[in-house]
């Protein structure tokens, strides 16, 4: 067996415990802006939403890692885009709140680790609810997406469109390899506890 | 659990106080205050074999199995 090298580990874990420490105080300001635009786009008047279509120059649009030119002028008219704004920031906080909630749970984890304390009962259901926020993201932000799509879509007024849901199953499955893994931490909790419980 | 231990008794016997012993055998006064009250679920034969050697004593001096009825 490799023989563990505790140095490197410890610095491993004192850099991933920096990123993930950062990354939440970030993403907290981030679901702050989001919260305070969303509530000033709901008092803003509706008219201020009007927007003139025939301003949009040339805009790629891409989609599945293939790059379609929509031409000027190709879309005419005043929309009004209030309701798209208030979906897409309601959108954006539903993604990055599940987003936020991971980083958590991950960040108690390795504070758990870092204080020496990995397999503990704890970590097992912090594991598990990644597991599950995955699978819940996996289900959920699909429906906001194409919720989404389909109201911008709808308001270009481009083409008939259907609203097509399916679940996000890169997502799902990564929920469910976490979840397995969360199984292995129990069973790494009650060995813990064995050897915390011998002399 | 059946199996009682009568370190306390043991240590009495000795004249010995439980931080000598924790000195003695290089295990701490918690761990050996865990053994001495029962809150522990397992023994090494390496502590078990230093308290003995140190004690002067047998395992079934340290360890007896009282019957219980479930």
């Amino acid at each position: 067996m490799e023989k563990f090298k505790k140095d490197n580990f410890d610095i491993v874990i004192k850099v991933v415990s920096f990123i993930l420490k950062w990354s939440v105080i970030l993403l907290y300001v981030v679901l702050g802006l989001m919260a305070i635009a969303f509530i000033a786009s709901i008092f803003v008047p509706k008219g201020l939403y009007d927007f003139d279509l025939s301003l949009l120059g040339n805009i790629n649009v891409q989609i599945a890692n293939v790059v379609y030119e929509v031409t000027e002028g190709t879309f005419e008219g005043i929309i009004n885009v209030k309701s798209i704004v208030i979906q897409g920031i309601i959108t954006g906080i539903v993604q990055l709140g599940i987003l936020q909630f991971i980083l958590i749970m991950l960040k108690n984890i390795v504070s758990d680790v870092k204080k020496e304390n990995p397999f503990s009962s704890e970590n097992f259901k912090r594991l598990k609810f990644i597991g599950f926020a995955y699978i819940g993201a996996g289900v959920v932000s699909p429906v906001f997406n194409s919720w989404l799509m389909f109201r911008i879509v709808e308001a270009l007024d481009l083409f008939r469109i259907d609203l097509n849901y399916s679940l996000n199953l890169q997502s799902i499955f990564m929920g469910l390899i976490i979840l397995g893994l969360a199984s292995v931490f129990r069973y790494g909790a009650s060995l813990q506890e064995d050897h915390d419980l011998t002399v | 659990m059946a199996i009682i231990t009568r370190l306390d008794r043991v240590l009495a016997d000795r004249k010995m106080q439980l931080s000598e012993l924790s000195e003695k055998v290089d295990v701490s006064i918690a761990n050996l205050s865990n053994l001495k009250t029962g809150k522990v679920r397992a023994i090494r034969f390496s502590t078990l074999d230093k308290i003995c050697e140190v004690l002067n004593c047998q395992p079934g001096d340290i360890l007896e199995y009282e019957e219980t009825t479930e």
